[in-house]
């Protein structure tokens, strides 16, 4: 409501004016404390996953092999060393991977929402999944081995196949007037529908046994190693520090791509940098946990619906919010019918979904 | 844009249910990893009978095939008991049994309620399951399948045969095509659609709750291509085989402990064909609370350190740093099954559980 009145009321006016108005937007109080708050949820939803897992515990033990690993302190050793293990190599590298593909993915889908103005945009809106997926489910059915020279080869493959279906979208959708963002959602879509025949044409070719990539086309952690988290944080570190760089550009997005340009923003370089950015993080979570969806569709619309519409705050508030989000839906996946595990992406729409509903009807007089 | 998002998701959906169905069809009845297996079950009675499909309630005779049937059995046929027979057991040369006769008409009950009568032995059949084609051409009647469908590999002869569509898929058209006497088939996607056709359709499903019974369905099929006599011995042999791993088996107490991977943590649990041979195996499935097939936690495998792990593709085992402390992995103890015996409930299903058995248990087994 509050952005289309200003809308119609920059309409035709002169740039300077539109200018005031993006300062006073930006001029904001920034609400810092927020975020420091967000920031501790997510530690404490961490901290809380790290207690909880199919093999039993006690709250104690954990804390007790948590600070063993301190320097100078003796390590637990009257403890199972299964558990030091089960928390070490398997509980915490999958809780914190969760955190990280978490806050990617929404903070993705926070800027594509603000580049495409689209509601329904989420880190997936031009082809990074259905590509992805496309690749890992070459890998998983036509036998070539999942693991060469100690290297896991589903992760490369679907970080190929996410980049090159949006590669693809883009240089479909490029002319020499720039690219048009309708263009290249319908080129995404187009995509992501040829991806997605192949996928099945495969799927329905191949043996039988589609167990396996059934639970990556749905998501899951089961796993996630230290290594993979650091290896995701080496891209999304620099790819979502852009995107946060690009938080005030985003801002002034939200009038007019006419209007941006006469502010002096080279609209058709930020498309580029953002979806680049954006597909590249993306591609990242993907390659490590499948296909979860949901989180980079409704972590931005709850920031947006509960703190306003200011990129600076959405962008990394979305991020602790999906990290968060992210890191619960897991820790159900692994509880909720233990000794088995669920696929996360089942848990992220089956829980979210209610939850998003519920935020939509009390704000639903805003609008989106 | 709207509407080009919705389209997206839509896309995104389908594709996903899609999928979501043909797992769903595949395992609805709860079969090991490929799909195929047929259920016909008990022996039945010789002039118009009805044969009771893999129920349990059936009363079961353990007794081989055909009923009017005096003679001594040269072997204790296995079925559902439990203590091995005693007898040292020299494999028990399938010794000339008596001649069966062939009955003709014979009535086969259908898993949709069905009676289908055969008045003569089909002689052109599409058989569409894997175990079926197996178990025809184990009693040398391979000549009568004129299609199944994309995933049989086995025997080998079975190369040439026609294929009418895969484990999920049917062409009706060129099912029809081939003007087949009987279509078997382990699904019923398409029963109504080929009966309309005037065909004759016989659906038994998946076999996944006792694999002794594969004996039963050799039997069963035996008589329905009016060859009892060779279906016996088929069956005779698998059951001998059986025997004689029980009789082994019997003296001995708690095995190892065993956690099958069938990729991504995907692993079998109560109510698979699986548990059922790692019990007959006394292997201790560290999945067995686990119903049907799951993905099982990564922890629990840790929890329960397995003395064995079952996989096709030991390597993703030992990429993992997690399960380095793992008994199975320290010591190497991976299992490759050789073939896809123990995925198809055939002839073949008993020779990949004695390979699996000496594997574990070397020099147990002559």
């Amino acid at each position: 409501m509050e952005r289309s009145s200003e809308q119609t009321r920059a309409r035709g006016v002169e740039a300077i004016s539109l200018d005031k108005i993006a300062v006073r937007l930006i001029g904001i109080k920034y609400p810092w404390w927020r975020l420091v708050v967000g920031a501790c949820v997510v530690v404490l939803a961490a901290i809380f996953a790290c207690t909880q897992g199919s093999v039993d515990i006690p709250f104690m033990a954990v804390v007790k092999i948590l600070v063993s690993r301190l320097p100078g302190i003796a390590p637990a050793s009257e403890l199972p060393s299964t558990w030091d293990t089960i928390l070490w190599q398997l509980r915490i590298p999958r809780v914190v991977l969760a955190a990280i593909v978490g806050g990617a993915l929404a903070m993705s889908g926070a800027a594509y929402q603000g580049l495409f103005k689209n509601p329904l945009a989420d880190p997936y809106l031009i082809g990074v999944a259905s590509g992805a997926g496309l690749a890992a489910t070459i890998v998983l059915l036509t036998g070539i081995p999942l693991v060469v020279l100690g290297i896991s080869v589903l992760p490369i493959a679907a970080f190929a196949g996410g980049i090159g279906a949006v590669a693809a979208a883009y240089s479909i959708a490029r002319s020499s007037q720039g690219t048009p963002l309708t263009t290249l959602i319908l080129a995404g879509v187009a995509i992501s529908s040829l991806a997605g025949a192949v996928s099945s044409l495969l799927m329905i070719r191949s043996d039988p046994d589609l167990r396996p990539v059934l639970s990556w086309l749905l998501g899951s952690f089961i796993s996630a190693e230290w290594n993979e988290s650091g290896i995701a944080l080496l891209y999304l570190i620099p790819s979502l520090g852009v995107i946060l760089g690009f938080a005030r550009v985003l801002n002034v997005l939200q009038f007019s791509e006419e209007h941006a340009v006469a502010l002096g923003v080279n609209v058709e370089k930020v498309k580029l940098i953002l979806i680049g950015m954006a597909t590249l993080a993306t591609a990242t979570a993907v390659s490590f946990s499948g296909l979860i969806g949901f989180v980079g569709l409704v972590a931005p619309h709850i920031v947006r619906l509960v703190w306003g519409v200011d990129y600076r705050f959405i962008l990394p508030m979305s991020g602790l919010v999906g990290a968060t989000f992210l890191v619960l839906a897991d820790l159900i996946a692994r509880t909720a019918v233990s000794p088995a595990e669920l696929p996360v992406g089942i848990v992220t729409a089956f829980c979210g979904a209610p939850f998003f509903l519920y935020i939509l009807r009390r704000r639903r007089v805003r609008g989106i | 844009m709207t509407s080009s998002k919705l389209i997206l998701f839509i896309v995104l959906l389908s594709v996903t249910l899609t999928v979501l169905a043909a797992g769903c069809s595949s395992e609805a009845p709860e079969a090991p990893q490929p799909p195929q297996q047929p259920v016909p079950a008990a022996p039945a009675q010789p002039p118009v009978q009805s044969v009771q499909p893999a129920a349990p309630q059936s009363p079961q005779q353990p007794v081989p095939a055909a009923p009017a049937q005096p003679p001594v059995q040269p072997v204790q046929p296995s079925a559902p008991q439990s203590p091995a027979p005693a007898m040292p057991a020299a494999r028990p040369l399938p010794a000339e049994p008596t001649p069966i006769p062939a009955v003709f008409p014979l009535t086969v009950l259908s898993e949709d309620g069905r009676e289908v009568v055969f008045e003569e032995p089909p002689e052109r059949i599409i058989a569409f399951d894997s175990a079926v084609v197996e178990m025809l051409f184990a009693m040398g009647e391979g000549h009568r399948v004129i299609a199944t469908h994309d995933f049989v590999t086995y025997p080998p002869e079975a190369a040439d045969i026609v294929r009418v569509g895969n484990a999920f898929d049917m062409n009706i058209e060129a099912t029809v095509e081939l003007e087949p006497d009987l279509v078997y088939i382990f699904f019923d996607r398409f029963n109504e659609d080929l009966e309309r056709a005037g065909l004759k359709v016989l659906y038994i499903p998946t076999l996944s709750d006792d694999f002794s019974k594969v004996a039963d369905n050799i039997r069963l099929w035996g008589r329905i291509v009016g060859n009892p006599n060779d279906a016996e011995t088929v069956a005779l042999e698998f059951e001998a085989k059986l025997d004689h791993i029980k009789e082994v088996m019997e003296p001995i107490g708690a095995g190892p402990t065993v956690f099958q991977d069938v990729g991504s943590y995907w692993t079998p649990g109560q109510g698979t064909l699986i548990q059922e041979v790692f019990d007959l195996l006394q292997l201790e499935n560290i999945a067995a609370d686990i119903e049907g097939y799951a993905q099982i936690s990564p922890e629990v495998i840790v929890e329960k350190d397995p003395h064995v792990i079952i996989t096709s593709d030991p390597d993703t085992i030992l990429a993992e740093p997690a399960l380095s402390d793992v008994w199975a992995v320290r010591n190497q103890a991976f299992y490759t099954p050789g073939s896809d015996a123990l995925s198809i409930p055939g002839p073949r299903f008993i020779d990949g559980v004695d390979e699996l058995a000496r594997w574990v248990y070397p020099g147990l087994f002559r």
